[in-house]
């Protein structure tokens, strides 16, 4: 019975250790900023004219842990929204209604020195409509295939705890959706997005931080 | 992951005409949504509903888009019937159990409409309630077509355009491919009318 006790013991206590260090390991960083996305679709009826997303909040939470002293491995949440817009040759803009995209990344990112970091990650993004019509009357087609890289830099001792930053991210993928397939659209489009956010982190400790460069 | 060339636009051919007289007329996009209103009789609102929904779907672009208002009274465009039944449309062949049309309204000195669109419902007898009902159906949406400025009829049976001459009825359940490109192609092209006022 005493030795079950302390057999138990152990285990907990051994539970909370690494629970401890794991938590102290553990960076997590949110950026806010704006984003700009190229043309989703190109398309011609007696004039050309192009659909895209207007200029958009984004937000993005990353969860890090360091690997090693030099890279750390990342997962990232993507969130941003915004008004798909037809731009016609003749100038005119047309907002065809609200549009989200949720992407997800995971990847690894290192120190460049000089409060310089860059990363790079792969994943899947979803775009969101607000509703079933245009180019979306058919469904938004899935989780489509991303690559993406981000750059930050982080002053030091700017911030105090919060690690405080920017970004810059960079993310590409293809597009098309069912109702275009159904239009006659046979390949899907690149697309490239960037965004540019301020950015605050907590947590990684003073060992973590230092092991990924100051966390940039 | 990433191709060397990006697509291109599909090729639109296949399309019927749509202008009357060389004239060409859409609704313009500051003009949108447009109003309909259908008169409280049966289910006609659901049958208006039904036909303006079935036009703004085809469209990928959001070039068309219409609401259904309460009163008539600064409407687009004015659906009028003298009896329409509330049952569901028979599933069956086609019959020619209705009878629709659509007054397109003067023009102006200044190329403007000079008054809405008005499509009236007739209801043939010798039919079932469910047969007039499938009828009914269709033709909204065909009238509908007219009212949104395809004012000339398809010669293909299988489009909702089509023109049946005699006593033959409308088939298509819904704008067809053919139908959808020329609704498309009717509103990218510059239109010579105006909306009325």
């Amino acid at each position: 019975m005493v030795v079950g006790y302390w057999r138990l013991a152990g285990i907990t206590s051994g539970l909370a250790c690494a629970a401890g260090a794991l938590q102290a390991q553990l960076l997590v960083r949110a950026a806010l900023g704006a984003r700009h996305t190229s043309t989703l679709v190109h398309d011609s009826i007696i004039t050309p004219f192009v659909l895209r997303p207007a200029l958009a909040p984004a937000l993005a939470v990353t969860a890090a842990t360091p690997l090693d002293e030099r890279w750390t491995a990342q997962v990232t949440l993507d969130f941003s929204t915004s008004t798909l817009e037809r731009h016609d040759a003749d100038g005119t803009t047309t907002g065809l209604g609200r549009v989200s995209t949720l992407a997800f990344t995971v990847g690894l990112r290192r120190p460049l020195g000089a409060g310089f970091a860059a990363g790079a990650g792969v994943g899947g993004l979803k775009y969101l409509p607000a509703g079933e019509t245009g180019i979306f009357r058919s469904g938004a087609g899935g989780v489509l295939g991303l690559a993406g890289a981000v750059v930050s830099y982080a002053p030091p001792r700017v911030g105090g705890r919060w690690q405080l930053g920017i970004e810059a991210r960079y993310d590409v993928h293809r597009f098309i959706t069912p109702a275009l397939r159904s239009e006659g659209f046979t390949s899907a489009r690149t697309v490239h997005r960037i965004a540019l956010a301020l950015r605050a982190g907590r947590g990684g400790a003073a060992g973590a931080a230092g092991a990924a460069g100051a966390a940039p | 992951m990433l191709a060397c060339s990006e697509p291109t636009p599909p090729s639109r051919a296949g399309t019927y005409g749509f202008e009357a007289g060389g004239d060409v007329f859409h609704w313009p996009a500051e003009r949108l949504p447009v109003r309909f209103y259908a008169q409280p009789t049966g289910n006609l609102r659901f049958l208006v509903q039904h036909a303006v929904d079935s036009w703004a779907g085809v469209f990928l672009y959001g070039e068309f888009r219409g609401t259904l208002v309460a009163d008539s009274t600064g409407a687009d465009v004015i659906v009028q019937a003298d009896s329409v039944p509330d049952v569901p449309p028979d599933p069956g062949a086609p019959v020619y159990a209705c009878n629709e049309v659509t007054a397109v309204p003067p023009i102006d000195t200044n190329n403007r409409f000079t008054e809405p669109f008005h499509i009236r419902v007739a209801v043939l007898p010798g039919f079932t309630p469910a047969q007039v009902a499938a009828c009914l159906r269709r033709t909204t949406i065909h009238e509908a077509g007219h009212a949104l400025g395809l004012f000339q009829h398809s010669p293909d049976p299988v489009d909702i355009m089509w023109g049946p001459s005699g006593a033959a009825p409308i088939t298509a359940d819904g704008p067809s491919d053919q139908d959808r490109r020329t609704v498309e192609l009717l509103y990218h092209t510059p239109p010579t009318v105006l909306p009325p006022p």
